[in-house]
């Protein structure tokens, strides 16, 4: 199996110029970004302003990603500079929590930094996927609920828990599948057609 | 393959335990597909749940690739895509088999720079087919020879240095002008077809069955 072959091709069709490719990789890693970016900042909201920030720098960058790093490990770079770069901005210019929100002249990330995730509305989104997951994960057999911690909370490749496992890799691959479909399928019950029930507490 | 087992292969994807080929086949559907990528999107938010991170977000609930896709908009890079195999030591964009063609192209284009400047060095003039002035005359006009362009390159990534078109001017003097020479007769050029396999060769039609090296061809027998 080819280490990264996900990415690298995510990444080759960004440099011939397809947009989508690169939504695709955002997507994948955004909250890792941000998680990243909350060691430097601690601010949920500025952290996200930062990660997107990154985000935007890299995809301008990637015509001159040649892949001599991992796609995560050159993000990873451009974040933790951008991180930094944010702090020293923000030392210089203090945010000012009087300025006028709707002057179209103020900077875009200026109404970001001071509105999600920190507000209830965003707080409750949150805390309902998480718990949408929760009890997807609490609902699965055994088998596919093994499979998938060892992915995402161990980190193991298919065939080190195939090995754990006892299985067959094809047979981790499916269980893991299972697994994200049955948790992929309480959260669209919940959130199809818009913010879910936190849409309707709001 | 049906919808269970794209969205097998795509859970696989996102693992980075898909095979390379299928990889690629998926990424160009992922990158087109909104409600494939909105699935990718939630596969990545449940990870981050299990993982116990705060503010997780799913696709086109406010996340941040929402506020990334928007601040890009339409805007698109284009660059030199990664080598397929950068990572395990490096591979080429062109593939293994067409290397000796574009050794072949670029070999055949130097040839016919080459035989076309000894062409015009030497003392021999070419006058073409269709306006051989009549014997005797005055000096005639400038005659163009008879002109091919050269076949584009076979592939974008080989790079042939050859002129897109071969074009040689003799200025043809009159007959008994030119010292040292006694007789012209009608010589066409032909300018082959740049072929896979053979170097391109500038040889006069009468001697078109030549046979030896370009290099040492003695020009036309007179």
């Amino acid at each position: 199996m080819t280490t990264d072959a996900s990415d690298t091709s995510l990444v080759q069709r960004v440099q011939r110029g397809d947009r989508g490719a690169f939504d695709a990789l955002v997507l994948k890693y955004q909250h890792k970004v941000v998680k990243l970016v909350l060691r430097y900042v601690r601010n949920p909201a500025e952290a996200e302003d930062v990660a997107q920030e990154a985000f935007i720098k890299a995809y301008r960058a990637l015509p001159n990603f040649r892949g001599d790093s991992a796609f995560y490990t050159w993000l990873y770079r451009i974040a933790i500079n951008t991180a930094k770069n944010a702090i020293v901005a923000r030392d210089r210019n203090p945010v000012d929590f009087d300025l006028d929100l709707t002057d179209p002249e103020e900077p875009y990330s200026m109404h970001n930094r001071l509105k999600d995730p920190d507000t209830p509305e965003g707080l409750v989104l949150t805390d309902e996927i998480r718990s949408t997951v929760n009890a997807a994960m609490e609902a699965l057999p055994e088998d596919l609920r093994t499979a998938i911690v060892l992915r995402e909370l161990e980190g193991l490749s298919y065939e080190e828990i195939a090995a754990r496992m006892g299985c067959p890799v094809g047979t981790v691959r499916s269980r893991i599948f299972r697994a994200r479909e049955a948790i992929d399928g309480r959260l669209r019950e919940v959130f199809e057609g818009g913010l879910g029930r936190a849409e309707e507490l709001g | 393959m049906n919808n269970e087992e794209r969205d097998s292969q795509l859970s696989a994807m996102f693992d980075d335990e898909l095979p390379t080929g299928e990889c690629e086949l998926l990424a160009r559907r992922l990158a087109r597909d909104p409600v494939l990528q909105a699935r990718w999107g939630r596969y990545a938010a449940i990870g981050a749940c299990l993982k116990g991170q705060e503010g997780v977000r799913l696709p086109g609930h406010n996340s941040v690739a929402d506020h990334v896709r928007i601040a890009l908009g339409g805007e698109v890079i284009h660059g030199q895509p990664v080598p397929e195999q950068a990572k395990a030591g490096g591979g080429s964009l062109i593939p293994r088999w067409l290397m000796p063609l574009g050794m072949a192209g670029s070999a055949a284009a130097v040839a016919a720079v080459a035989i076309v400047w000894m062409r015009t060095q030497a003392p021999v003039v070419a006058v073409a087919q269709s306006s051989a002035p009549a014997p005797g005359r005055g000096a005639a006009p400038p005659v163009q020879m008879q002109t091919m362009p050269v076949a584009p390159v076979l592939s974008p990534q080989i790079s042939v240095t050859a002129p897109q078109v071969l074009q040689v001017d003799v200025a043809m003097q009159g007959a008994g002008s030119a010292p040292g020479l006694k007789s012209r007769e009608r010589d066409s050029y032909v300018v082959p077809a740049p072929s896979l396999n053979q170097p391109m060769v500038l040889l006069p039609a009468r001697d078109a069955n030549y046979q030896g090296s370009p290099a040492q061809y003695p020009g036309p027998v007179h």
